[in-house]
C-alpha cells in the first residue's frame, strides 16, 4: 500500500497534536491549535497534505501540498517571460 | 443476526448535536471488535419502535446507555424520557428474563456531568457511571476503559484508537469528496452507511 503523505492536526485531552497519517505517536503536542496548524503547514513543502480536524474529529480544513514546478515547466515559464 | 456475545446495544439521543459523539462511539465499539446495535441501523416506518428496541436489547450482551441529554435545557421543555425507559427495559431484561445469558448482560451508563444521573434517577444511585464530559475524545476513553474493565484483552490505547478514528474520518472525507459528496453531506451521512464505511476500513 502506498504511503499516505498526510499530516493531521488532532484534538488531544492535553492540547492539539500534529501527527503523520498512520503514525503510532504524535510528532508534537501544542497547547494552542493555531500553533499546531502553523507547525503542520511547514510539511506542505515536503509534499504532505495538511488535514485540520475539529475537536469532534470532523475535517475543518483540507490543505493540499505545495507543488514545485518540474524542469519542463520552469523552462516553459522562462521561455514565456523571455518572449 | 445471531451474535449475542459480540453485540452492544446503544441507547442514545439521535439529534444532530449528538451525532459526532455517536460516530466516535460506533467507531470505538467496532475498533474494539464488537458490533453496535442501534435503532438507526435500519429504517422501516412500519416497524413499531419499542418492539425493535426490545429485539435489539435481547440480541445484545452489552449495552451502552448515554443519559447525558435527558435534562431539559430550556424553560417549558420536557425531560427526554425515552433513554431512561430503554435503560429500564434493559435492566428488566437482565433481572426478569430468566434465561442465563441475560443474567450475564453488562451495562454501561454514560453521562456528561459527574453525578448528574444520581440527581435525576435516585434509584440508580448504586450505579457506577462514566462521564464523557460531552467530549468525543473522552467518549473513546470511556468506552475503551469499560471494555478493559470487563476483561477484554489486547485493546489498543485510547489515544491510539482516537488517532485511528481521525485517520478514518480523513480517509472517508477524501474518498467521498472524490465521489461528489459535499462536506455537509459527508458529516450528516445516515448511520447505516457510516457503519458500512467503518467495516470497510477497520
Amino acid at each position: 500500500m502506498p504511503e499516505v503523505k498526510r499530516i493531521h492536526v488532532i484534538k488531544r485531552k492535553n492540547g492539539w497534536a500534529v501527527r503523520k497519517h498512520g503514525a503510532q505517536r504524535a510528532t508534537k503536542i501544542y497547547k494552542l491549535k493555531e500553533d499546531a496548524i502553523n507547525n503542520a503547514i511547514t510539511y506542505r513543502k515536503l509534499g504532505f497534505t495538511v488535514v485540520v480536524h475539529k475537536k469532534d474529529a470532523s475535517v475543518e480544513k483540507w490543505i493540499e501540498p505545495l507543488t514545485l514546478p518540474n524542469n519542463g515547466q520552469v523552462r516553459r515559464m522562462l521561455h514565456k517571460v523571455a518572449s | 443476526m445471531d451474535n449475542f456475545d459480540k453485540n452492544v446495544f446503544i441507547n442514545c439521543p439521535f439529534d444532530d448535536a449528538y451525532l459526532p459523539l455517536l460516530k466516535a462511539l460506533l467507531f470505538t465499539i467496532k475498533y474494539c471488535g464488537f458490533t453496535p446495535r442501534i435503532a438507526l441501523e435500519r429504517f422501516d416506518s412500519g416497524e413499531v419502535r419499542l418492539v425493535k428496541i426490545k429485539q435489539l436489547i435481547e440480541a445484545s450482551i452489552y449495552s451502552i446507555h448515554d443519559l447525558s441529554r435527558i435534562k431539559a435545557t430550556a424553560i417549558g421543555e420536557y425531560f427526554r424520557l425515552n433513554m431512561p425507559l430503554e435503560l429500564g427495559i434493559d435492566i428488566g431484561c437482565r433481572e426478569y428474563h430468566g434465561l442465563e445469558k441475560y443474567q450475564n448482560k453488562k451495562i454501561l451508563i454514560l453521562e456528561s456531568e459527574r453525578f448528574g444521573i444520581q440527581k435525576a434517577l435516585s434509584d440508580m444511585s448504586f450505579a457506577d457511571c462514566k462521564c464523557h464530559l460531552g467530549e468525543d475524545v473522552q467518549m473513546v476513553s470511556c468506552v475503551r476503559e469499560w471494555f478493559a474493565e470487563l476483561g477484554i484483552k489486547q485493546l489498543r490505547s485510547p489515544s491510539y484508537i482516537w488517532d485511528k478514528y481521525n485517520d478514518f474520518i480523513s480517509e472517508v472525507y477524501r474518498k467521498k469528496k472524490q465521489e461528489g459528496f459535499n462536506p455537509s453531506e459527508i458529516e450528516n451521512i445516515p448511520i447505516p452507511e457510516f457503519m458500512d464505511w467503518i467495516d470497510d476500513k477497520v
